[in-house]
């Protein structure tokens, strides 16, 4: 427990940014300090300040950061809400608020929250013993000082259960979700050190993404990341190198299990981006999607047979992509979607007939698209398929990927004839359909600009795989 | 768990099978996926076997054959190891319509292995279009081993997955193996990519099932 001058979020505010401090508490504005443990790494600079610098807007509930984002507070659930200018809508609990007195005696008001309004990675090591004291002086939660990273924080090491019994490949199933991951990497590690990536994971989520070259700089950084935390898992804890050399596939399990702890950790940051800046083809997608979205199967080019298969639930399966953190979790949500499709179809198809080829596939998955409500599938394709960084191999998922990744194709050319040039002007590529091709909405032109960013990826994907 | 398991296996070769509409790919992979002795671990319909072969795990992938979605194999066909372009020989038009798949090849691994497969070979008695020495130079100027098989009767069918096995893998790695049970012996090869196999004896007698040339 500490008091909020231990802070180091607020002890950065009132001296390196005295200015905005100062600033604020003159114009009675409200301050948002995160607590202590969710400073894990956080960068607390200039933008993070005036980002937790709350002016009054249109009533008292609703207020304005110094960089114009909207943060809404809800007294019934004692939360503030970040709204426009931030990258997700974030619900993040007032532990108490407090007031203090400027130099006029007037009065500002600090909210102490659970963690950063945006940033930060709180969630992977939150406990219940790093709340402010509101008032008194007891000593810091975390010890830290409010460098420009402050360490691990309210992790603790969790490691009452024996690591080395921990070293069997029955715990890194390569399935896991990513709580799971962040889960057994603690446990076989110890909490700090996987913590000791975090630091480097905030910076990540703190700098500019630069989505050019297909995202290959974007990969290499984070692949590094892995790299490093690979290395110092092997370095730092008993076993690993024993068990890696006794069963190669043991390396393959950890690899994936650090990839997901990565990428589920940068994803907020990461996947906003893709959504940006493939906008434009998702865009045409969802084009693609109000073209065919009213068609029924026996309107689409599948085989007669197949008109009446139900495929519901695997719309609805498709669905559950929203809730993914990791390439990974989406590939197992596609993996699944495709698997009930296969199953629906086996039903429906008498026995004898001949079996569900990639042609029907085609069809199949663009239908149960249409149906879902998915949104960014563009984005949700170009993150299953480049930010693969150790998982290349399972190609049993790649498979799965492609699949999905053919019927996105295939819905952003057929949108791409549907978007107005108001909407797409920028497009120097549009279709250029005739004959049947004009009838199926599709575009060799078009198709092979998409098959090129697809290309691009190969020779990456094969440095990755090695 | 299972289902876990399933999504988690590994694979050692990507085969793609690529041909235009109707010249018998999914009837090809379906022979393969339910006629080995090798189990077959994880179909989705014929668009996808997981198999093993001498230890050594395959993923076949089956690709959107219509001309029109021609283009979007080329997503089929990133990373993969080894291609079956198939024709019909009993479809002149069926062979040289794989000139428009080469291109798509260029985003699978470098020293891709590429077999051509001459499928409905039990109807070749009677109504081939396209002849073994057409075939062949077809074979020679994409680099390119050629087989003929029938997915009806099973003849060769094993054996295009022999001569990639070998081919990719070396011959060590069949002859190391005590799993499976090979219905041929292919050819030793060297480590290159393509192998060519004359035989043409075989390949002209009807009741051979050999027909590799």
């Amino acid at each position: 427990m500490g008091t909020i001058e231990d802070n180091p979020f607020y002890q950065e505010v009132t001296t390196r940014y005295a200015h905005l401090h100062g600033h604020a508490s003159a114009k009675g504005y409200a301050l948002a300090v995160p607590r202590a443990s969710s400073l894990a790494g956080y960068v607390v600079n200039e933008a993070a300040v005036m980002m937790h610098v709350l002016m009054p807007a249109a009533s008292e509930t609703e207020f304005i950061t110094m960089d114009r984002r909207h943060v809404t507070l809800d007294k019934e659930h004692g939360v503030l809400i970040t709204g426009r200018g931030f990258r997700e809508s974030r619900s993040v609990g007032i532990q108490f608020e407090e007031v203090f007195y400027n130099a006029d005696f007037q009065p500002f008001t600090i909210f102490c929250i659970e963690e950063p309004l945006e940033g930060g990675l709180s969630f992977l090591f939150a406990t219940d013993d790093d709340e402010f004291e509101s008032g008194g002086a007891s000593g810091g939660a975390d010890g830290s000082s409010g460098g420009e990273e402050t360490g691990c924080g309210g992790a603790g090491d969790g490691g009452s259960e024996s690591s080395r019994d921990l070293y069997t490949l029955d715990v890194f199933p390569i399935t896991h979700t990513y709580p799971e991951y962040v889960s057994l990497l603690t446990r076989l590690a110890s909490a700090s050190l996987v913590g000791s990536i975090v630091p480097a994971l905030c910076e990540f989520n703190q700098t500019p993404i630069n989505p050019q070259n297909n995202h290959a700089y974007t990969v290499r950084r984070l692949r590094a990341l892995c790299d490093a935390t690979l290395t110092e898992l092997e370095v730092s804890v008993d076993g690993i190198r024993e068990a890696i050399a006794s069963e190669p596939q043991y390396q393959v399990q950890l690899q994936v299990a650090v990839e997901s702890f990565v990428l589920g950790g940068v994803n907020t940051h990461l996947f906003a981006v893709l959504c940006q800046y493939h906008a434009r083809q998702e865009r045409r997608v969802q084009a693609g999607i109000a073209a065919l979205g009213a068609m029924g199967l026996d309107e689409m080019d599948v085989r007669p047979e197949l008109a009446g298969c139900e495929l519901g639930e695997a719309s609805r399966m498709v669905e559950l992509l929203r809730e993914c953190r990791t390439p990974l979790e989406k590939k197992m949500v596609v993996r699944a979607t495709l698997q009930t499709i296969t199953l629906a179809v086996e039903t429906h198809l008498e026995a004898g007939a001949e079996p569900l080829n990639a042609d029907d596939m085609l069809w199949l998955v663009v239908y149960v698209l249409c149906r879902a409500e998915v949104s960014h599938l563009y984005a949700h394709v170009v993150h299953m398929r480049e930010f693969t960084l150790y998982s290349a191999s399972l190609q049993e998922l790649a498979y799965y990927v492609a699949s999905l990744d053919v019927a996105v194709a295939f819905l952003a050319q057929r949108g791409g004839t549907n978007v107005t040039s108001d909407d797409d002007d920028d497009d120097d590529d549009d279709v250029d359909d005739g004959g049947v091709e004009a009838a199926a909405g599709w575009s060799a032109a078009g198709a092979h600009e998409l098959v090129n960013q697809s290309q691009e990826a190969v020779a990456r994907d094969a440095a990755v795989t090695t | 768990m299972a289902a876990a398991a399933a999504a988690s296996k590994h694979v050692d070769l990507k085969i793609v099978f690529l041909g235009a509409s109707g010249v018998g790919k999914t009837s090809l992979v379906q022979r393969y996926a339910n006629d080995t002795f090798e189990p077959t671990q994880s179909t989705i319909g014929a668009a996808f076997t997981l198999k093993t072969w001498h230890g050594r795990r395959f993923g076949v992938w089956d690709t959107a054959g219509q001309e029109r979605y021609k283009s979007l194999s080329a997503f089929y066909c990133r990373g993969a190891g080894a291609a079956i372009l198939v024709y019909d020989v009993t479809k002149a038009d069926s062979l040289h319509a794989l000139d428009a798949y080469m291109d798509l090849l260029a985003s699978a691994k470098d020293g891709c292995f590429k077999v051509l497969v001459g499928s409905k070979l039990d109807l070749a008695p009677d109504a081939r279009e396209v002849t073994l020495d057409a075939a062949r130079e077809y074979a020679t100027s994409i680099d390119a081993l050629h087989i003929e098989a029938s997915a009806k009767t099973g003849d060769n069918v094993m054996d295009i997955f022999n001569h990639i096995g070998v081919g990719v893998f070396g011959f060590d790695a069949m002859t190391a193996s005590a799993n499976g049970s090979p219905a041929s012996t292919p050819t030793p090869t060297a480590s290159t990519s393509t192998v060519r196999l004359d035989d043409d004896s075989a390949a002209k007698s009807g009741s051979d099932k050999k027909k590799c040339c």
